[in-house]
């Protein structure tokens, strides 16, 4: 019974979820930049997440057989998203190719608003859990009294 | 006496030992409520307390933890997402309250036993 390690797993969800929120504020910041430092237009980002599990020998055999409990989530943040740009049609843009079209950034500003949404929900039921944590953590100091 | 309370207070750290465990499984399944290919899970607590339940009313019960060892499992027969994610987060939001009212039940109660040894022990001096 650990109490640190309780809220560690739910203090991983939040971080996770937060940085979501940032990669998710990038792309709709972006989602008219038509170029960067590379002249291609923005390319959008995406985060992975992905369980923590223990590293040590005995729990990679025992995962094997017997399930265990992991250490909450991590987070990684993928740039350059290889998916094709838009095209835009506008002959009068200063960046037209010889056809009038416009290379635009591919993000869909409706997924990631969906996906914003997802992650507040998410960050959300990360804090109750938290507080959940505390509560009993508290209930067990007042066994005592 | 001394006995009874060493077996009814193992009681209560098993049970709360495994609330604890159930809390901190739900924290993970919620914290990796989207994570790719992951399978929620839970640990069979009322399972585990029914045999020591049964055992315990046995004459030759001795407070034995290496019999009562819970286990943490994959919850089965869930729909699973379009990205191998069977967490459900309304029903483990759900779990979680109805796991720390129990807690919150099993500390009143422990409290209360103890208050009885308690007076045992103050009546006895005096």
């Amino acid at each position: 019974m650990s109490f640190i390690r309780a809220l560690d797993i739910s203090a991983n969800g939040l971080y996770a979820q937060k940085k979501k929120m940032e990669v998710i504020s990038q792309n709709i910041a972006n989602a008219d930049t038509l170029v960067t430092e590379n002249g291609e237009p923005y390319r959008k980002q995406y985060t992975l997440m992905s369980e923590i599990r223990d590293r040590d020998f005995h729990s990679a055999l025992d995962n094997f057989s017997q399930p265990r409990n992991g250490k909450g989530v991590s987070v990684q943040v993928i740039t350059g998203m290889q998916e094709p740009f838009k095209m835009l049609y506008d002959p009068d843009h200063p960046l037209a190719n010889e056809e009038g079209y416009v290379r635009m950034p591919n993000v869909n500003t409706t997924e990631e608003m969906i996906d914003m949404l997802a992650a507040t929900r998410a960050y959300e039921a990360n804090v109750t859990v938290m507080d959940a944590t505390k509560e009993m953590f508290k209930k067990t100091m007042e066994i005592m009294k | 006496m001394i006995t009874d309370l060493n077996a009814r207070l193992d009681f209560y750290r098993k049970g709360l030992e495994g609330l604890w465990t159930r809390n901190e499984v739900i924290s993970n399944n919620i914290a990796n409520a989207s994570t790719d290919n992951f399978q929620s899970r839970d640990i069979n607590f009322e399972k585990v307390m029914n045999e020591y339940m049964s055992k315990m009313r046995s004459e030759d019960f001795s407070p034995d933890h290496g019999r009562f060892k819970y286990n943490i499992e994959y919850k089965r027969g869930l729909p699973v997402n379009a990205n191998g994610n069977n967490v459900n987060v309304d029903k483990e939001m759900v779990s979680l309250a109805e796991n720390q009212m129990k807690y919150d039940l099993m500390t009143q109660a422990l409290k209360y036993q103890l208050n009885l040894f308690n007076t045992v022990i103050s009546e006895s001096k005096g």
